[in-house]
């Protein structure tokens, strides 16, 4: 049977989860094999991660449980791979608060797949889109001067026209 | 709260949801960390990337010079040997709109025609901003200006045909029929040294750096590679030394029976590959053969040395491409679907590129060896040269000229470029500019293509 490890959240919420599954986390797994974990331990607290958020998190991690990613050094690879599918529709149907904070819980818990999942879904969001369109996707509100915003403008028509 | 949704109709839940999802729309980009926000904009396109300087401040202020700096590299837009310090951004324009220039179709870069070396065949091209340097057959190496297409120098002193050229800062390296090897100053046109010692023409050349000395390794029909000290700068007297006494003289790789066609290194590692069928492998260390590489059962024409995966790739008139693991020295893949010789072979980021005698130039994966692309010259006539950097590639044959882009997989851009050459002998190209040196009505003329 494999080692369960317990956890709380932010909200004080318990989680036991498998260890071959928290170990997704980089963090949480150098951190039981530099403290060593067993039975009577603490629940490991996850100050800044939120139930429902982790609840996601872990969902990733049990659908991944046996997924090979490529090497976290490999930086061309790991940018250049496409989305899994399953990670796009997972993450296509939370809404924007909750792709936040699990992007923001993959970076604090170190799991570089589900961050870079997050970022390339963030930036399908974003391409192909004008400034407006962006500002209108994420709530933005335009902080140029008119004068400023021609001036940026001007900088990059310089490399169309010329 | 739950317990007032609870009690509501439907159209009202509808309406309070969209309000809500608006709600909760939020600044994604600009609320997360500036290392994370940076991984998201990573995976965008130039044009997007205009766009989000345009959204609000932050946004603007998260694309730093840095970032263009590293969509410089990203986006393949630095030459190999250039390191980019400021005004990244400038940079990036500049060299996105040559590459626009270049696989818009419609776009037509100013030309301009300047004589070759008479009726003689031109064997070596290699140029820069400042100078475009050709060898041929008429003894000469010819310099021009890039940009005006100018003759500049003609130098003279081989006593047979140029078949061998390399430049490096300021100094030409050439290797002749005349079996001499000549360095040259660039910027005076004298010859500052003659080096004796092959017994035949001089074929092929590289120049290698061992603990940040400059080695020449020339490759011969008389079976050998020489190896010789660049010299620094010269002096005004020529240095013509007899073969014993020559103090630029480092050794001879001997091994080969048969006439070496083409030689590639890194550091001390060379690799040979020789009309006797084998490629080898010297350790200039040791000025001793590392290993012979047994399986063509042609001569071989070309060979690429993959430095990042230690393998080296040869191609031979056997119609196959062999790969090598230099670790143990044994052959590790055949890719056998060209039909005739495989005389040419080139390496960039995303692919190894072959040419053939079959009148088609082949992509493959470098790492899996699939072949993600086949392009035919319409007249199938044989391909005499290519040059590619990881976002296009050019290839020349009889009559034919194209450009193909290499980030769509090899898509045909052009084809009628020059379409009034006879034959196109070798084509280079950097990020502004194309010169091909082609044939036509018997003569050889330099072409010079700007796509600023």
């Amino acid at each position: 049977m494999t080692e369960k490890i317990r956890l709380t959240t932010s909200d004080d919420q318990e989680f036991i989860v498998e260890r071959n599954i928290i170990e997704r986390s980089v963090l949480i797994k150098n951190l039981l094999n530099d403290t060593g974990y067993d039975e009577d331990s603490e629940a490991i607290p996850l100050p800044n991660v939120r139930s429902s958020v982790f609840k996601k998190v872990i969902e990733w991690a049990e659908h991944h449980k046996d997924t090979t990613f490529p090497d976290d050094d490999d930086e061309d690879a790991r940018k250049s791979a496409p989305i899994d599918d399953w990670d796009k529709d997972f993450l296509k149907v939370v809404d924007q608060e909750m792709l936040y904070e699990i992007i923001l819980a993959a970076n604090f818990l170190n799991i570089r797949p589900l961050l870079d999942a997050g970022c390339k879904t963030v930036a399908e969001m974003i391409r192909g889109k004008s400034a407006d369109e962006i500002r209108r996707t994420f709530n933005i509100v335009n902080d140029f001067s008119p004068d400023e915003e021609e001036a940026i403008k001007r900088e990059n028509e310089w490399a169309e026209d010329r | 709260a739950f317990k007032l949704l609870s009690k509501l109709d439907r159209t009202t839940l509808s309406d309070i949801t969209s309000h809500l999802t608006h709600n909760l729309r939020r600044d994604i980009v600009g609320s997360l960390p500036y290392e994370v926000a940076i991984e998201i904009l990573k995976q965008l396109d130039f044009q997007t990337l205009q766009n989000c300087l345009l959204v609000d401040k932050k946004w603007n202020s998260l694309i730093t010079d840095e970032f263009w700096k590293y969509l410089l590299i990203r986006d393949n837009f630095l030459y190999e040997d250039e390191t980019s310090q400021n005004n990244n951004k400038a940079l990036y324009q500049e060299r996105q709109r040559l590459h626009s220039n270049w696989i818009n179709p419609n776009f037509k870069p100013r030309r301009v025609t300047v004589r070759g070396h008479g009726p003689n065949v031109v064997t070596c091209l290699q140029f820069d901003d400042d100078k475009i340097i050709t060898g041929a057959d008429d003894n000469m190496i010819n310099i021009y200006d890039p940009n005006s297409g100018e003759l500049l120098r003609i130098l003279q002193g081989h006593e047979g045909g140029v078949w061998a050229l390399k430049y490096i800062n300021n100094q030409i390296i050439s290797g002749s029929t005349d079996r001499t090897v000549r360095i040259w100053d660039i910027n005076t046109g004298k010859c500052t040294h003659v080096f004796r010692g092959h017994t035949s023409t001089i074929r092929c050349m590289e120049i290698v750096d061992v603990d940040g000395e400059k080695l020449i390794v020339s490759g011969s029909r008389d079976n050998t590679l020489h190896v010789w000290k660049l010299p620094e700068r010269g002096s005004d007297i020529l240095e013509d030394y007899r073969p014993e006494e020559n103090p630029y003289f480092v050794c001879v790789l001997q091994g080969h029976t048969g006439s070496v066609r083409s030689v590639t290194g890194h550091g001390e590692i060379i690799i040979s590959g020789s009309y006797d069928n084998t490629v080898r492998v010297w350790d200039l260390r040791l000025g001793a053969e590392k290993f012979v590489l047994r399986g063509h059962t042609d001569r071989i024409y070309s060979t690429v040395y993959d430095v990042p995966r230690n393998r080296c790739i040869s191609a031979s008139m056997d119609a196959t491409i062999r790969v090598w693991d230099l670790r143990t020295g044994e052959c590790i893949k055949i890719l056998n679907d060209h039909t005739s010789l495989v005389g040419l072979l080139g390496l960039t980021k995303d692919y190894l590129i072959s040419a053939a005698a079959d009148g088609t130039l082949r992509g493959w994966n470098p790492s899996a060896f699939t072949n993600d692309f086949t392009l035919h010259h319409d007249n199938h006539s044989a391909i005499t040269t290519f040059d590619s950097n990881s976002n296009i590639l050019i290839s020349g044959s009889e009559g034919q000229f194209n450009v193909y882009d290499l980030k769509q997989g090899g898509k045909l851009i052009r084809s009628k470029l020059l379409s009034d050459a006879g034959q196109i002998w070798s084509a280079k190209f950097r990020f502004d500019k194309c010169v091909v040196a082609v044939e036509r009505n018997s003569q050889s003329f330099i072409e010079i293509l700007d796509f600023s």
